[in-house]
């Protein structure tokens, strides 16, 4: 979303002139779209919905038709008949209304032919031949191909809005809750009790948790929607096909949930975010019968502007977090003066093999493979080209250290000693003035602070620290699969 | 069941349907007159494939004495569809 909204900076002197340029077809694609597909979706399904709840419209009226209950033959003979119907609650009630009409008359007439009424009723029956081959019939009558070829368009179409129906919901429904746990910490807080700093040292856990339970709302609700309407479209009943979107659903947003879709992840959320090919299979058979809770034109119209309000609001924040964020990682807080801690780093290079620190920090910058390109540079006013500068050097690498940031009581700052190698160690691309290489933290599982240092081995075969690149504050960002199969 | 006799049920239906919007007990008066042909087991299916074909408006109509009875009437289709 974030890209919807493109911001751009100008001017200098501390006055600043700040444009936003809107990119409408983005607008159009993920706020209109999204919002005229949930409209459409709830109208078809509430449409369907008609032919799933009982009779049509307002019919309570049939009930009172005379022939309502009839004769235990009768009755028996419409139980087995409608048995075999398989069709939507309101086109099976319609049906048997009618064939309850229709034998009433019939023994009526024969009666008025001059046969008792236990003739007449055996009769009537006789002439409409088995009730399981009528029921067939007149199922097959109703389930043309056309009709299921329609009730799978508009399945999909039904599960397209339903989704973002879904998602919407959860949303809304996760920071509801985030809002509730943030409103219970202060009240605890306020109240003495002492809590962890969920919000700066949990974001991942949160973050993750959100996106799990809103994905998988939206699958629920996309895969509810589209058993609904199928059923009322293509005149069957849901649960005879419900297997199907069942299936579909489980396979669809199972893969996506484990494979497509990418964000903040935990364990609690990738436990999440695996139950959802469950979720989504019983979402189509429980209690699929009832219809959706009714939601009144006002609700409808005030969710609709909310949505809008919270589509904008986060396209511009998450356009306003992308340009400050990108270029660079957020500097170390350094607090009190403190040794830096140096862990199992290796020992800085001597002088002589490194005359005027000749091979610099260059510093970090986002790749366009998603990770983070990490470099070393010669110095830029003297004309040394890497291969002298790297005369002393060879197995030059890139190493990333777990990281410590100052903080209470001791302030600790440096190499995080818990660990005593390297996260991640790879070879430095060798460049005519600079070395290169890139980091996927964002596929580490183990969020936190990190720094790279450029390591070589040395004319005396030791392994020395040539240069600090830089580091940062990072944080896994990938699908279920990414963290799964995540290195250590 | 063949598909002759399907067809042949479903003209009849047409036909009984052609002047007046009838009941299902009404079209069987029409075209089950006799003892032979009192077999109703292909009505329905027909009457219920024509309504979902188009070619059959179906409705609950009351009668003079307030009972409803599901009514069918033909519907007028563009030439070619009307056809039997």
């Amino acid at each position: 979303m974030g890209f919807l909204l493109d911001r751009h900076g100008e001017g200098g002197g501390g006055a600043q002139v700040m444009t936003i340029n809107i990119d409408w077809l983005g607008v159009v694609l993920f706020l209109i779209v999204p919002i005229l597909l949930a409209i459409g979706a709830v109208l078809v399904v509430r449409r369907s919905e008609r032919r799933l709840g009982g009779l049509q419209g307002n019919r309570d009226w049939l009930d009172s038709a005379p022939n309502a209950t009839q004769a235990d033959a009768v009755t028996e003979y419409l139980d087995r008949m409608t048995s075999t119907l398989s069709l939507p609650a309101a086109d099976v009630a319609e049906v048997r209304a009618e064939l309850d009409d229709h034998i009433g008359d019939s023994i009526e007439s024969l009666q008025a032919e001059g046969l008792d009424r236990e003739k007449a009723i055996r009769e009537s029956l006789a002439r409409l031949g088995s009730p399981d081959e009528l029921g067939r019939q007149i199922r097959v009558a109703h389930q043309s191909t056309r009709r299921l070829l329609a009730g799978a368009g508009g399945g999909v179409f039904a599960a397209s809005g339903g989704f973002v129906v879904g998602w919407v919901g959860g949303m809304a429904l996760a920071y509801g809750l985030l809002i509730l746990g943030a409103l219970c910490f202060g009240l605890l807080t306020l109240a003495g009790v002492g809590l962890p700093d969920l919000s700066s040292s949990q974001t991942g856990l949160i973050n993750s948790l959100m996106l799990a339970g809103a994905f998988m709302f939206a699958a629920t609700q996309a895969t509810r929607f589209a058993v609904r309407a199928s059923a009322g479209i293509s005149r069957r009943a849901p649960r005879s096909i419900a297997i199907f979107w069942a299936l579909t659903s489980a396979a669809g947003f199972g893969w996506w949930a484990i494979f497509g879709l990418r964000g903040p992840m935990s364990w609690p959320g990738v436990i999440a975010f695996l139950c959802v090919p469950v979720v989504a299979y019983a979402a189509a058979f429980v209690r699929i019968e009832r219809p959706m809770p009714h939601v009144g034109r006002n609700a409808i119209a005030a969710g609709l502007g909310g949505l809008v309000i919270v589509m904008l609001s986060l396209g511009l924040l998450l356009g306003v977090t992308v340009h400050t964020s990108s270029g660079s990682l957020a500097p170390l807080n350094t607090g009190p003066a403190q040794e830096v801690s140096r862990g199992n780093l290796p020992p800085d290079a001597p002088e002589a093999w490194n005359p005027d620190r000749t091979i610099n920090g260059g510093g970090v910058r986002s790749d366009a493979s998603g990770g983070e390109l990490y470099s070393a540079i010669t110095d830029q006013q003297l004309p040394v080209s890497m291969a002298t500068a790297l005369l002393n050097w060879h197995d030059l690498r890139f190493e990333a250290w777990h990281w410590l940031e100052p903080r209470e009581p001791d302030y600790a700052f440096g190499v995080d000693t818990r660990y005593s190698s390297p996260a991640i160690v790879l070879p430095a691309e060798i460049h005519p003035t600079w070395l290169q290489a890139v980091f996927h933290f964002e596929r580490v599982r183990d969020p936190g602070p990190w720094e790279v240092m450029l390591t070589g081995v040395g004319p005396d075969g030791r392994r020395y620290t040539i240069a600090d690149c830089g580091g940062g504050n990072s944080a896994f960002n990938g699908s279920v699969w990414d963290w799964l199969t995540a290195p250590l | 069941m063949s598909s002759e006799r399907l067809d042949k049920e479903l003209q009849r239906v047409l036909e009984a349907l052609a002047s007046a919007p009838l009941t299902s007990a009404g079209v069987a008066g029409r075209i089950h007159t006799a003892p032979a042909e009192a077999d109703q087991s292909l009505l329905f299916p027909v009457l219920h494939g024509l309504e979902a074909d188009g070619r059959l408006q179906a409705a609950w109509r009351p009668d003079a004495n307030g009972v409803p009875h599901r009514t069918y009437r033909r519907r007028r289709l563009p030439t070619g569809r009307n056809g039997l």
